[in-house]
């Protein structure tokens, strides 16, 4: 007999979300996620001036603010063409890269530990019991590299601020670039800060993990996926300069392709939308589905969207894996080491972009805003591909849409039934104790999960009764 | 864990705290000694619960980076905080039991910060299958004061733009007015929250405007503060992004600042632990702790209407009595077009686009 347990919503992650399961014989037999908070920002930009969207659009999430910023920009750089100085291009990595090991190293620590770690508490108690399989020793230096992570990561936001002005919502970056540029004791202070952040991941953040690797073992097999993985370009280099460090690209099966974006689409039969008009092809500029908040099998605001009918999984391991830089497997583990290992690649390759900063050059090129046009902007954000598409009319916003990362990481079921990445990933998860299920956290957070917040959980018997509630915090 | 900790920083990192937490709140360094008394007395530590509502979670982001070695760490134990929905540690009943016997156990002596919209259209935002408002007033019901933090909860910011899809209201409206301090901002500066529950711990409420925001922090323009103050005096400004004069600290007025309407105390405060803000990295401030941020202030880069002539400035005063000042001397350029742009609504929007489209800020 199967029982139900309802997370609702989860905890330490950003937004709001909810995991339902069935388990029976001890494993999880079926899996629900669904997104629980509409603010319907693609609503809000209608009328507006185009230059606003880079900045209103960061407001999508607090935590990787600049991806939605800088696929703004390149959206409205789509739709009225302008060279961006190499500077532009440098600074805007060297603000999305410090955005990112901030977003990574948080993840890692204050979201991810706690699920294996006990005593790791920034905020109110902490749980000490459940699978916790450390030594007291151990646990008192993953307490020690918990401190050192919360500095890191508010270090790793003052790298960005000194190009950006400050840190969550940046207020620079701009089509055509970036607005604060380069001189050499901007570059200095950068640096200095970047070393400090980089000393923490390579002897701390990097070891932590794979540490965790030795004790979890297990965690390699659970979580597991087919190798589907959805990536747009990420830190670009000027024009003809070279690749972007992370290249676009579609994993099917284990095979690459290039991203051909007609072949995405978006399938709404689960999520609260009108679906008269059947699956959808994205990014197309048409205008949204109507809301349907009273539909009978909804489960999730989040649509689903799906590449060559494909769920896709983006983030750290899509990207490594894509570079051909890590391959070992897709796992619960094999997240969070991508996620560690990339954190270290990414601060490696910023020094590289401050030594190409060049002082007295421009960083922006101005734009202005045509009558007429659409464009789309593509690229890797901290969790996986991002795309933003704008419509321009008579100057002014007349269509926006965005697919963000979350929304294929953790997409409720497509038009034909097939679930989501992170439902997928949850099948087969051994739930020990239903009152305790730590494992469904472990998968699931592995996705670095951002859809806000917190906690309730009802444990159900199979006729649906409610045996047990508890909070997951 | 917290009183451990909290013995284990060191004196001087603490003493700097303390500074930083005076600075803030405009006292002098003789009070230092008596905030670390406050903080450093755990009879005077208030349970804190944070509620996590319809939010990107940029405050708490936000809030992390706290500055001072490990500042956020102390204060937050000295706050004990019982509960954060998107950051703690604690799972299953632990977390639940902490937020159930604040509420029970400490009626009226909890702090409740709320952190993003209140949606009041059904479905819109759910927790547990209850709607947020409801949470929020349940939670909200025995608390001492209720802190709205950033933009969205105190005033609806971003979200509720038009056209307002979520029908999302102001924490104020919502509940008691009279237990709200609003601290908006988008995001809300960490410095912000801390100095205003010091100064709750240390001498009670502190002075409010009407708008309910401290005016310690919320008490003068940006421009009256700006360090490009005097090129706006003197007529220097940018006209165009990337020109060199950016970096010379020309006045962005016309690159559609809204600092002088604007009230808050970033130009002193500064960012990410100081090391820069908006305007300091050649961003016209857009006016996110507005309670009309964004339509008032949008487009964002179009300059404000009806711009002040230099050197009338000096207008030295909170955001209530500008309203009071405007109205019998509508001369006073600053304040004239600060009514100007909340009379306004959305700045300039569709019917004027073409005309503006081809202005400086995109030539």
């Amino acid at each position: 007999m199967a029982t139900r347990i309802d997370l609702n919503p989860v905890t330490r992650q950003n937004g709001l979300s909810r995991i339902a399961v069935e388990v029976e014989g001890g494993r999880v037999r079926e899996a629900w996620c669904g997104g629980l908070l509409m603010r319907g920002f693609e609503q809000i930009l209608l009328g507006r001036h185009p230059e606003d969207a880079p900045y209103l659009t960061a407001r999508v999430c607090g935590i990787c603010s600049t991806a939605h910023a800088v696929a703004a920009a390149l959206a409205l750089e789509d739709a009225s063409p302008v060279e961006v100085p190499p500077n532009g291009v440098w600074l805007r990595n060297l603000i999305l890269g410090a955005d990112l090991l901030q977003n990574h190293i948080r993840h890692l620590h204050i979201m991810a530990l706690p699920d294996f770690v006990p005593g790791l508490n920034l905020f109110g108690p902490a749980p000490t019991r459940g699978d916790f399989r450390l030594t007291p020793r151990q646990v008192e230096e993953y307490r020690k590299h918990h401190e050192a992570a919360v500095a890191a990561s508010r270090q790793a936001h003052e790298m960005a601020a000194t190009f950006a002005g400050r840190i969550p919502h940046h207020r620079t970056i701009m089509p055509g670039g970036n607005l604060w540029g380069p001189t050499s004791d901007r570059i200095l202070r950068f640096r200095q800060l970047l070393d400090r952040v980089y000393a923490f991941i390579r002897d701390r953040l990097v070891p932590g993990i794979q540490e965790l690797g030795e004790l979890y073992p297990d965690y390699y097999q659970l979580g597991s996926r087919p190798a589907n993985f959805l990536n747009f370009a990420m830190f670009p280099q000027p024009a003809g300069q070279g690749d972007p460090l992370f290249p676009a690209g579609a994993v099917i099966e284990g095979r690459w392709e290039k991203v051909d974006l007609r072949q995405i689409t978006e399938d709404i039969r689960y999520s609260w939308y009108d679906e008269r008009e059947g699956r959808r092809r994205a990014l197309d500029g048409r205008p949204q589905p109507a809301l349907s908040e009273e539909k009978a099998d909804a489960y999730s605001w989040v649509k689903a969207p799906r590449y060559r009918g494909q769920p896709m999984e983006g983030g750290p391991l899509a990207r490594l894996w894509l570079k051909g830089f890590y391959r070992r497997g897709v796992s619960v583990l094999d997240r969070l080491m991508a996620r560690a290992l990339e954190t270290k690649l990414v601060a490696e390759e910023m020094y590289r972009w401050l030594d190409a900063l060049q002082p007295g050059q421009p960083s922006i090129t101005p734009w202005r805003a045509p009558r007429r046009a659409e464009g789309i902007g593509l690229t890797g954000a901290m969790r996986g591909p991002l795309a933003h598409y704008v419509r321009i009319e008579n100057y002014r916003i007349a269509g926006y849409q965005i697919i963000t990362p979350s929304a294929w990481n953790l997409s409720p079921r497509d038009n034909e039934g097939r679930r989501g990445p992170a439902e997928e990933a949850l099948l087969g998860t051994p739930v020990r104790d239903p009152h305790f299920p730590v494992e469904l956290g472990r998968v699931y957070r592995s996705f670095d999960p951002c859809n806000a917040c917190s906690t309730h959980l009802w444990v159900l018997d199979a006729a649906g009764r409610e045996v047990g509630r508890v909070r997951l915090g | 864990m917290s009183r451990e900790f909290f013995w284990q920083m060191d004196r001087r990192d603490f003493l700097k705290l303390c500074g930083g937490v005076a600075a803030a709140l405009g006292l002098s360094e003789v009070s230092v000694p008596k905030i670390a008394e406050v903080l450093a007395a755990s009879a005077a530590k208030p349970p804190v619960i944070w509620l996590e509502l319809g939010s990107c979670t940029g405050d708490s982001c936000s809030f992390l980076n706290a500055d001072s070695p490990t500042a956020a760490e102390v204060i937050l134990n000295q706050l004990s905080v019982r509960y954060h929905e998107a950051i703690m540690a604690a799972q299953g009943t632990l977390a639940e039991k902490a937020i159930e016997d604040t509420i029970k156990n400490e009626a009226g002596k909890y702090v409740v910060v709320v952190e993003g919209v209140v949606p009041t259209k059904k479905g819109y935002g759910m927790i547990g299958g209850k709607e947020m408002q409801d949470i929020l007033k349940e939670v909200s019901a025995n608390a001492l004061v209720v802190i709205a933090l950033g933009t969205c909860s105190a005033y609806g910011g971003i979200p509720g733009g038009d056209p307002n899809p979520g029908e999302v209201k102001p924490v104020m409206d919502l509940i008691d007015r009279n237990k709200v301090i609003n601290l908006p901002g988008c995001p809300a500066h960490p410095m912000w929250l801390l100095s205003t529950v010091t100064h709750l711990l240390m001498f009670g409420m502190p002075k409010l405007d009407s708008q309910r925001r401290p005016v310690a922090i919320y008490g003068q323009t940006i421009h009256d503060n700006c360090p490009r103050r005097s090129a706006f005096d003197e007529g220097r400004y940018v006209e165009q992004f990337g020109q060199a004069e950016v970096d010379r600290d020309y006045c962005l007025i016309k690159k559609g600042c809204k600092g002088p309407i604007t009230y808050s105390n970033c130009p002193q405060q500064r960012w990410n632990s100081g090391k820069n803000w908006c305007i300091g990295a050649g961003a016209p401030c857009i006016g996110c702790v507005d309670p009309k941020f964004p339509d008032a202030m949008s487009p964002f880069y179009d300059r404000l209407p009806d711009i002040g002539i230099p050197g009338v400035a000096g207008l030295r005063t909170d955001a209530d009595t500008v309203g009071a000042v405007v109205g019998a001397a509508t001369a006073i350029g600053i304040a004239a077009h600060a009514v100007g742009a909340a009379a306004k609504g959305k700045l300039g929007r569709a019917d004027e686009a073409e005309k503006k489209s081809g202005k400086a800020s995109r030539a």
